[in-house]
C-alpha cells in the first residue's frame, strides 16, 4: 500500500507545504504518490514530480476541480483513496475544508495536524491549543491525515517522478466560487517566510503597524499579528499568528508588543529564534524569547530600522 | 445541610463571570486611574438585567436565589470592585421600595430598575450620623405643596449619576427612630445639590457624594408609610450587607487566585515563591480565610431567602468577609512584593479597594454591637 | 426556514489545563466548562438570521454527557426555540458527532446547519465538513459572512470563508452546512431573565441508539503529555545589543 499527497497549489504554483507534507510521508515509509487536482495545474504537477520521495504524481486537471471546492475535491479524493493506505495534506485551509469531507466518506476518522508520526498508524498531534501532546493511534485501514507543515522539515527536489493523468470527473451542482480577494503583498506568506515580525495589542492601532511593515521589508519578512491586534480591529484576520490563526515556525520570529497569551504562542513557539520587544518586563512572551528587550516599541522600533 | 448550588445559580455564576472577565476587567484600570465613574461597566450589566437581581418576576425581576445573586455579586467584585460597589448601591435603593414602597411605587419604579433603565442610589448616611441613623437631621416637614426637605447626606454612592434617591429624613423630630421616613426623589427636582465626588481611597470608579436638599416633592413621593423609614433601612442593610460579604469575598477571591498563580510562577532563589515554606503559609492562611468566608455568606445568603430574621447571619457575614479581604490583600501585596504595591498590578488596586467593606453598610465595630447584642439578649 | 445550531460543552477557554500525572488524558475534574468559543458564533449567527425573519426556528444541538445540557440552556437562553440533547457519556470525537448530527439533519430537515469551525478541547477541525459528507450537503467552512439570497426563498446562500492569504466567497445551494470562524460575528451575552425563561424551552433527550449510531470514537488515545518548554533566554539592554547579538550569535539576520 501507498500514500497519497494531496498537493497545495495556488495561482499555477505549487506551495511550499507539499514539501513538508511529503516529508511526514516519508515518515510513513511508504510509496508516495501526489495528486494534483485543479484547472490548468501542468506546472504544479511538473513541480511536485521534483520533490524527493515522490513516485509518481496523479494530475486531474479539469474545470470541476478549479478553486479545488470541498465537494468535488473531496468526491475525487475518495474515489482515489481505496488504492491507498493513508491520504495525507496540508493542514492548511484548503487541507481542513476537503480532508474531513474524504474522510467521511470512507466512513473513518481523520487525525487533523499532526506533527510527529510514531508509527504508519500512531501520531502525534497538538490539542489544547497546543497545552498538550496526544499520541493517537488510528485502527482504521485508510488513515485520513492533516499535518501540520511546521512539524517536518521539506523534502529537497532533485527527483523526477512519473507524471500521469487521473481521468476521474466528478459532478458539482452544489457549489461555485464567486470571488476571492487575496491580500495583496509582495512580502512572503506568513507560513512560508524565514523571518516574521508581528505586532500585538502594544501596537495601539493599525496605523502604526507601519513601524513593522518597514522593518519586514527590509528583512523580506512577513507581518503578522497576535489575536488582540486583530481583535482590536487593528490589522485583517489573515494575518493572525496563533491557535486560531496561523501557526509559523520562521528562523526569526520578532514579536512586538505581544504579551505572549498562551494562543499566541502556540502559534510561533517554534520558531527557531525568538525576539520579543515589550516594555513590560513581566510579560510572559519573555519566557519563552532568546532575547528580550525591555523597551518602549515606538523608541526601539525606529532605531531597529537605522541598523538594518 | 447541602453544599451544592442549583442550577439556575451556576448558571447565573456563569452569566457574570463571563461579562465580568471579558466587559469589566477591561474597564477596571482605567476607572481607577482616571477616578472616571464607571459608567460603561455598569451600563453592560444594567442591559443584561443585572440591576434586577433583587428583585422577584412580578416587577420584571428574576426570581434568583439569594445565593445565586451573591455569587453573581462576587463575580463582578472579582473582576471590578468599582462597578460592584455601584451596582449593590442600586440594590440598597430598590430593596428600599420593594420593602418600603406602596404597590404603585413599585410598579411605577421597579420594572425600569430592572430594565437598566432607571440607577438609583440610597440616602442614609449624614455627615453626623454614620453609624446611627437615629442621629439623622434631614427633615421632612409636611406642607401645603408637599413634603419639604433640608438637609444633608453624605457619602451617597451613585449620587449624581442616580436617576433617584432613596432619602431617609426625620417626619417626626419627637419620635426618634419612628419618627423616620424613606422619599422617593427623582433627578432634576429642583432644589437638590450635589457636591464634586469625594476623592476615596479605593473603588475610585464607584463615585460617593455630598447631597444637600432644600426641596418639595409631592405627597407621591413618600415611601409607604409614614414612619416606617427606620425598620425599612434597617431590613434593607440586614439584606445589603449579605452582598457587601459576596463584594469583600470577590476581592478576595481575585488578589488570592493572583497570589497563588504569582507564587507559582516567580522565581526566588532557585525555586518558585510557593515552594517556600513562609509563602506556603501565607496562602494556606489566605485559603482557608477565603473558604470561612465564602460559608458564612452563603449561609447568610441562605438565610435571606428564609422567613426568619438574619440580621445576625449577615452580620457575621459582613464582618468575616469584611475583614479576611483585608487580610487576604494585604497579604497578597507581601507575596508580590515590591510589584504588589506598584499599580502595574491589580494587587495594590484590591488592596485599597478592600478597605471600605470594613466601614460602609456599617463598620465592624457596628456589626458586633449587632451580633454581640443578640447573643447576649 | 430552520436552522439547526451545534454547541460543544469544552473547558472554559480561560482554564490553564494539566495533564494527568499517568499521562492518560488532560485532567478536567473540577475544571470549569463551558460553551466552545466557535459554537457560541454558530448560536450568535442562527440567532440573527432569526432575527432578521430568515429563520423561523432555531433548534440547538449538543452530542456528549448529562451535563452539557447546561451549554444548550445557554443556547436557548441567547435565543435558540429548542434544543436537542444526544446524550453520551463516551469519548465521543468528530465522526461519531457528525454521525449523530446526520440523523438529526434527517430528522429535522433544516435548511442551514451552523457549527463552529473547531472545538478548543481537541482542536480537530472536522465535524462541519463530515456532517456535510454524511448528509451529501454543500458545506461553507470559517465563515466570516453568511449571506442568505431572498431571505432563502431561492435556495442560495453566499459563504465568504476565511482562507490562507484572504477571503473567498462560494454559492452554495441549500440546505447548507456552515461553519464559523472568528470575525463572522461578536456573540451577545445571556441577559438573566432569558436564562430563567430558557428553563421553560423544550429540551429533548435521545440517546445514539435511538438515532441508530455509535459516537465512541474508534481512535485510540495512547497517550496527553505536556508540550516540551522553551527555555527563557536572555535580556538584552538596547537595540544596538540585540542587533549585533542576533548578526553575530543566533546569525539570523
Amino acid at each position: 500500500m501507498s500514500i497519497l499527497v494531496l498537493a497545495e497549489h495556488h495561482d499555477g504554483a505549487l506551495v511550499g507545504a507539499t514539501a513538508h507534507v511529503v516529508a511526514a510521508a516519508q515518515a510513513i515509509e511508504e510509496e508516495i504518490d501526489v495528486l494534483v487536482a485543479g484547472e490548468g495545474v501542468s506546472a504544479v504537477a511538473d513541480a511536485a514530480a521534483k520533490l524527493d520521495g515522490v513516485s509518481k504524481v496523479r494530475v486531474a486537471d479539469n474545470a470541476v476541480y478549479a478553486h479545488q471546492l470541498a465537494e468535488p475535491m473531496s468526491a475525487l479524493i475518495a474515489e482515489l483513496a481505496d488504492d491507498y493506505s493513508h491520504v495525507l495534506a496540508a493542514a492548511s485551509t484548503t487541507g481542513k475544508n476537503v480532508l474531513p469531507r474524504v474522510a467521511a466518506l470512507k466512513d473513518v476518522a481523520q487525525i487533523s495536524e499532526i506533527i510527529a508520526v510514531e508509527s504508519p498508524n500512531t501520531f502525534k498531534r497538538p490539542i489544547y491549543a497546543g497545552n498538550a501532546i496526544a499520541t493517537v493511534k488510528s485502527d482504521d485501514a485508510l488513515k485520513v491525515i492533516t499535518v501540520r507543515a511546521t512539524g517536518f522539515d521539506a523534502v529537497a527536489e532533485g527527483g523526477a517522478a512519473d507524471v500521469e493523468a487521473v481521468d476521474v470527473v466528478v459532478d458539482n451542482t452544489q457549489s461555485t466560487l464567486v470571488k476571492e480577494v487575496l491580500a495583496e503583498s509582495d512580502r512572503p506568506e506568513l507560513g512560508a517566510a524565514k523571518v516574521v515580525v508581528s505586532g500585538g495589542r502594544g501596537m495601539g492601532n493599525g496605523e502604526n503597524f507601519k513601524l513593522l511593515e518597514g522593518i519586514a521589508d527590509k528583512l523580506g519578512a512577513a507581518v503578522g499579528a497576535s489575536r488582540a491586534a486583530v481583535d482590536a480591529g487593528f490589522v485583517p484576520n489573515d494575518m493572525q499568528v496563533g491557535q486560531t490563526g496561523k501557526i509559523v515556525a520562521p528562523d526569526l520570529y520578532i514579536a512586538v508588543g505581544i504579551s505572549g497569551a498562551i494562543q499566541h504562542l502556540a502559534g510561533m513557539k517554534d520558531s527557531k529564534v525568538i525576539v520579543a520587544i515589550n516594555k513590560d518586563e513581566e510579560a510572559p512572551i519573555f519566557q519563552v524569547a532568546d532575547y528580550g528587550l525591555v523597551s518602549d516599541l515606538f523608541e526601539a522600533l525606529p532605531e531597529i530600522d537605522s541598523f538594518l | 445541610m447541602n453544599f451544592t448550588f442549583t442550577d439556575d445559580e451556576i448558571a447565573f455564576q456563569d452569566a457574570a463571570k463571563k461579562v465580568s472577565a471579558e466587559v469589566l476587567k477591561n474597564n477596571a484600570k482605567h476607572y481607577d486611574e482616571t477616578r472616571e465613574f464607571c459608567s460603561d461597566s455598569l451600563k453592560a450589566l444594567g442591559e443584561l438585567g443585572f440591576w434586577g437581581m433583587n428583585l422577584p418576576s412580578e416587577y420584571d425581576g428574576v426570581d434568583i436565589s439569594s445565593i445565586g445573586m451573591t455569587l453573581a455579586v462576587e463575580e463582578v467584585a472579582y473582576y471590578c470592585a468599582a462597578t460592584c460597589s455601584s451596582l449593590t448601591a442600586h440594590f440598597l435603593s430598590t430593596d428600599s421600595i420593594l420593602i418600603g414602597g406602596t404597590k404603585q411605587q413599585k410598579q411605577d419604579f421597579l420594572p425600569r430598575c430592572a430594565a437598566g433603565e432607571l440607577l438609583g442610589a440610597f440616602a442614609l448616611t449624614e455627615p453626623g450620623a454614620g453609624s446611627n441613623p437615629a442621629e439623622m437631621r434631614t427633615k421632612a416637614t409636611r406642607t401645603e405643596e408637599g413634603w419639604h426637605l433640608t438637609g444633608t447626606k453624605h457619602y451617597i454612592t451613585n449620587g449624581a449619576y442616580a436617576d433617584f434617591l432613596v432619602v431617609y429624613a426625620k417626619t417626626d423630630p419627637e419620635a426618634g427612630h419612628k419618627g423616620i421616613s424613606a422619599f422617593l426623589i427623582e433627578r432634576g427636582t429642583e432644589g437638590i445639590e450635589y457636591a464634586s465626588p469625594e476623592k476615596t481611597l479605593g473603588l475610585r470608579g464607584s463615585h460617593i457624594y455630598e447631597i444637600s436638599f432644600d426641596c418639595v416633592v409631592p405627597e407621591s413621593a413618600l415611601l409607604g408609610e409614614e414612619g416606617a423609614g427606620f425598620s425599612t433601612a434597617m431590613e434593607v442593610l440586614d439584606r445589603g450587607r449579605v452582598e457587601i460579604a459576596a463584594m469583600s469575598l470577590g476581592i478576595a477571591r481575585a488578589a488570592y487566585d493572583d497570589s497563588l498563580a504569582w507564587s507559582k510562577d516567580r522565581v526566588v532563589s532557585g525555586k518558585p515563591l510557593c515552594r517556600h515554606q513562609g509563602i506556603q503559609w501565607k496562602l494556606a492562611e489566605m485559603h482557608t480565610q477565603l473558604e470561612a468566608a465564602k460559608m458564612v455568606t452563603y449561609k447568610a445568603a441562605d438565610s435571606r431567602d428564609s422567613d426568619r430574621r438574619f440580621s445576625v447571619e449577615s452580620a457575621v457575614a459582613k464582618l468575616f468577609a469584611s475583614e479576611a479581604a483585608a487580610m487576604i490583600t494585604d497579604n497578597a501585596v507581601q507575596i508580590h512584593g515590591g510589584y504588589g504595591y506598584s499599580s502595574d498590578l491589580p494587587i495594590e488596586r484590591y488592596y485599597r479597594d478592600a478597605r471600605i467593606t470594613r466601614i460602609f453598610e456599617g463598620t465592624s465595630e457596628i456589626q458586633k454591637l449587632i451580633i454581640g447584642r443578640a447573643i447576649t439578649s | 426556514m430552520k436552522v439547526l445550531v451545534a454547541v460543544k460543552r469544552v473547558i472554559d477557554y480561560n482554564v490553564k489545563i494539566r495533564v494527568k500525572p499517568d499521562n492518560s488524558d488532560v485532567d478536567l475534574t473540577n475544571v470549569k466548562m463551558a460553551m466552545n468559543p466557535f459554537c457560541e458564533i454558530a448560536v450568535e449567527e442562527a440567532v440573527r438570521l432569526k432575527e432578521k425573519g430568515v429563520a423561523t426556528e432555531v433548534v440547538a444541538v449538543t452530542v456528549g454527557p448529562k451535563a452539557a445540557q447546561e451549554q444548550l440552556r445557554t443556547a436557548l437562553a441567547l435565543g435558540a426555540d429548542r434544543a436537542i440533547h444526544v446524550e453520551s457519556d463516551e469519548r465521543v470525537e468528530s465522526l461519531g458527532a457528525a454521525k449523530a448530527l446526520a440523523k438529526l439533519v434527517e430528522e429535522e430537515q433544516p435548511g442551514l446547519v451552523i457549527l463552529g469551525k473547531q472545538a478548543i478541547d481537541t482542536d480537530n477541525n472536522q465535524t462541519g465538513q463530515m456532517l456535510a459528507a454524511l448528509t451529501g450537503l454543500p458545506q461553507g467552512t470559517f465563515a466570516s459572512e453568511v449571506v442568505v439570497s431572498g431571505d432563502g426563498t431561492d435556495g442560495k446562500v453566499q459563504v465568504t470563508r476565511e482562507i490562507d492569504g484572504g477571503l473567498q466567497t462560494v454559492e452554495l445551494t441549500l440546505p447548507v452546512i456552515v461553519t464559523t470562524d472568528l470575525r463572522l460575528n461578536e456573540p451577545r451575552y445571556a441577559k438573566l431573565p432569558d436564562i430563567m425563561k430558557a428553563k421553560k424551552k423544550p429540551l429533548d433527550v435521545k440517546s445514539p441508539a435511538d438515532l441508530g449510531v455509535e459516537v465512541a470514537s474508534k481512535t485510540q488515545l495512547l497517550k496527553v503529555e505536556p508540550p516540551a518548554e522553551r527555555q527563557g533566554g536572555v535580556k538584552v539592554s538596547s537595540v544596538d545589543e540585540l542587533v549585533d547579538k542576533l548578526k553575530n550569535e543566533a546569525k539570523v539576520l
